[in-house]
């Protein structure tokens, strides 16, 4: 869709890739021709449909082919990683509600409507934190064993009753990350971290073909 | 200390059909998960690990008051028919069933508390009352928990509560779960309204043998979904509050089949009666519609010489793993068939 010699009308330095025309009853009013960079600037492209966006994020990606991969998240006691937990939507030691906490945080709220404990505490264990204080460390987080990270992949095979209750929960997640994605990767365009916004971007799109697949 | 034989000369206490509200509702269970401190969740950890936790836990319980009647029954060293023959009188669950390694459960206090070692979780507490007994289940539960929390200390968090293998069962870990019968509903056609209107209001409903189980003979188990951010107390009035709604519904819809199809229902009831007194082979899945039709008419009076808890026990009792017991030595699926309907005669009192 762009033009290659076209360049952004306001730096004038790349090459325009975002081709604006401005209606006003059914009247050209104004054509615009900018470059990614500039369009997020001016705050366009967060007022743009998302395929639009996408489809921007997908010429980026053909030029940083080999961009870095963000970093998974691994758990120093029991060596399970963030995406490990995603597969199988089973923790493997109390550290990694810690460990994981961003992510945490958000799955409780989607599949409890909450995120914070109201009920029993065993007996000296810690009381509630106000919703302001600074996030509390694990009451028993397990310090490194023999059963640590070598023994990560000797996982207890799970049975049928098991599989059902994963694939809700990864269902779950899923489900999240669809909705709420979209709105992170308006923000890193507005951040300008392209990279990033390309691979989210890919990551949304295969999720979307999955669940329409299924559906 | 008894041994796993002796239960099944004998039923559970939730069988008997004495708590309030039996005429519907089968029984009323609270499980909750709990896991130790300092140790790695059974999703990771080694055999050996398994092992050390299942010989931590088991002296843990031991000083533990559990009511009278102990038993603690290893799942790795069970024969194929014992582990079955837990699972149909909801004594263990399937995962703890087909799972591996070092495993086990506690059972006390004539079946109505089971604590399963080695499941998903380190430990998963049941305690299971016949009839609508929510808060008489709560009390007892949290007695024992508060027990075992005192010899083996849990992992807990400040803000996350209880934590658990899986994050649905995170806050609290506990799972309420009330098991009823529900054949008029399901006659009427009403059930469908009753399960949409549960899961309007986070309620989840499953069938006799829980997770992905056939809803057989028109038992439904209704259970709590989310496990975070509500105290047990609230948890459990929740769906206490709800029960006595399909309780309702469920003796109305069975008035006017009384009223409106007199004859209809005689004749499912009385024919399933027949069946269940005089065939002599049947399966399973025959045997729970016909005993379905059979504690209907029961409960409306319809067989006066059949006692209420003689038709309960015979859900459980007609299972494989129960039937095998039995006989004393495993069975083809043809063999149990025969010795089903065999069973069920002499219970029922086939004279032919």
């Amino acid at each position: 869709m762009a033009s290659q010699q076209k360049m952004c009308e306001t730096c004038q330095e790349s090459p325009a890739t975002v081709h604006l025309t401005e209606m006003s009853q059914q009247q050209v009013v104004l054509e615009r021709h900018l470059c990614d960079t500039c369009a997020a600037k001016q705050g366009l492209i967060g007022k743009m449909q998302m395929s639009l966006v996408a489809e921007l994020l997908g010429n980026l990606k053909d030029k940083q082919k080999g961009a870095a991969k963000e970093p998974d998240i691994r758990c120093p006691d029991c060596g399970i990683l963030y995406s490990d937990f995603r597969g199988k939507a089973r923790f493997g030691c109390a550290r990694d509600y810690d460990v994981f906490r961003k992510h945490v945080v958000a799955l409780l709220e989607k599949i409890h409507g909450a995120t914070e404990h109201v009920g029993k505490r065993p007996k000296g264990a810690p009381k509630a934190v106000p919703k302001t204080a600074t996030p509390p460390k694990a009451a028993a987080a397990p310090k490194a064993t023999a059963a640590g990270p070598a023994t990560a992949t000797a996982a207890v095979k799970p049975s049928k009753g098991t599989e059902e209750k994963s694939k809700e929960v990864v269902e779950v997640m899923k489900a999240k990350t669809v909705a709420t994605l979209e709105k992170e990767l308006e923000k890193l365009i507005k951040a300008e971290e392209y990279e990033k916004a390309a691979k989210l971007r890919d990551q949304i799109r295969d999720m979307k073909a999955k669940k329409e697949t299924k559906e | 200390m008894i041994r796993i034989d002796e239960l099944a000369g004998r039923t559970g206490e939730w069988l008997r059909g004495t708590g309030p509200e039996n005429d519907i509702v089968i029984s009323s269970r609270i499980r909750l998960a709990r896991n130790v401190a300092e140790r790695p969740f059974l999703t990771v950890a080694s055999h050996k690990v398994k092992a050390e936790l299942e010989a931590q836990i088991r002296t843990g319980l031991e000083s533990v008051n559990l009511g009278p009647g102990r038993l603690y029954v290893s799942l790795k060293d069970a024969s194929p028919v014992d582990r079955q023959f837990l699972m149909e009188r909801h004594l263990i669950s399937r995962d703890l069933l087909n799972g591996e390694g070092d495993r086990g459960v506690a059972i006390a206090n004539e079946e109505t508390v089971a604590i399963m070692v080695n499941e998903e979780d380190h430990l998963r507490i049941q305690v299971l009352r016949s009839g609508l007994q929510l808060e008489e289940a709560w009390r007892e539960i949290d007695r024992i928990d508060d027990e075992i929390a005192a010899k083996l200390p849990y992992a807990f968090h400040a803000q996350f509560g209880y934590l658990t293998a899986c994050p649905t069962n995170a806050g609290t870990g506990m799972r309420i779960s009330v098991l009823l019968h529900l054949p008029a509903l399901v006659m009427t056609r009403q059930i469908d309204k009753v399960f949409q209107a549960l899961s309007r209001i986070n309620f989840s409903v499953r069938g006799l043998y829980g997770e992905g189980t056939q809803a057989s003979g028109n038992f439904y188990q209704i259970s709590n979904q989310a496990t975070l951010g509500k105290a047990e107390t609230q948890l459990i009035t929740e769906l206490a509050n709800v029960v006595p709604e399909i309780v309702k519904f469920e003796r109305h819809c069975r008035e006017k089949l009384a009223k409106e199809q007199k004859t209809n229902l005689e004749d499912r009831v009385y024919r399933a009666a027949g069946t269940l007194r005089f065939a002599r082979s049947i399966s399973t899945e025959e045997t729970m519609e016909l005993l379905s039709s059979l504690r209907l008419g029961s409960h409306l009076s319809l067989l006066p010489d059949i006692e209420p808890r003689v038709i309960n026990e015979l859900f459980i009792s007609t299972q494989p793993g129960h039937l095998q017991k039995h006989e004393g030595r495993p069975l083809s699926p043809q063999e149990r068939d025969l010795a089903r309907a065999g069973f069920i005669r002499g219970r029922l009192g086939g004279r032919v």
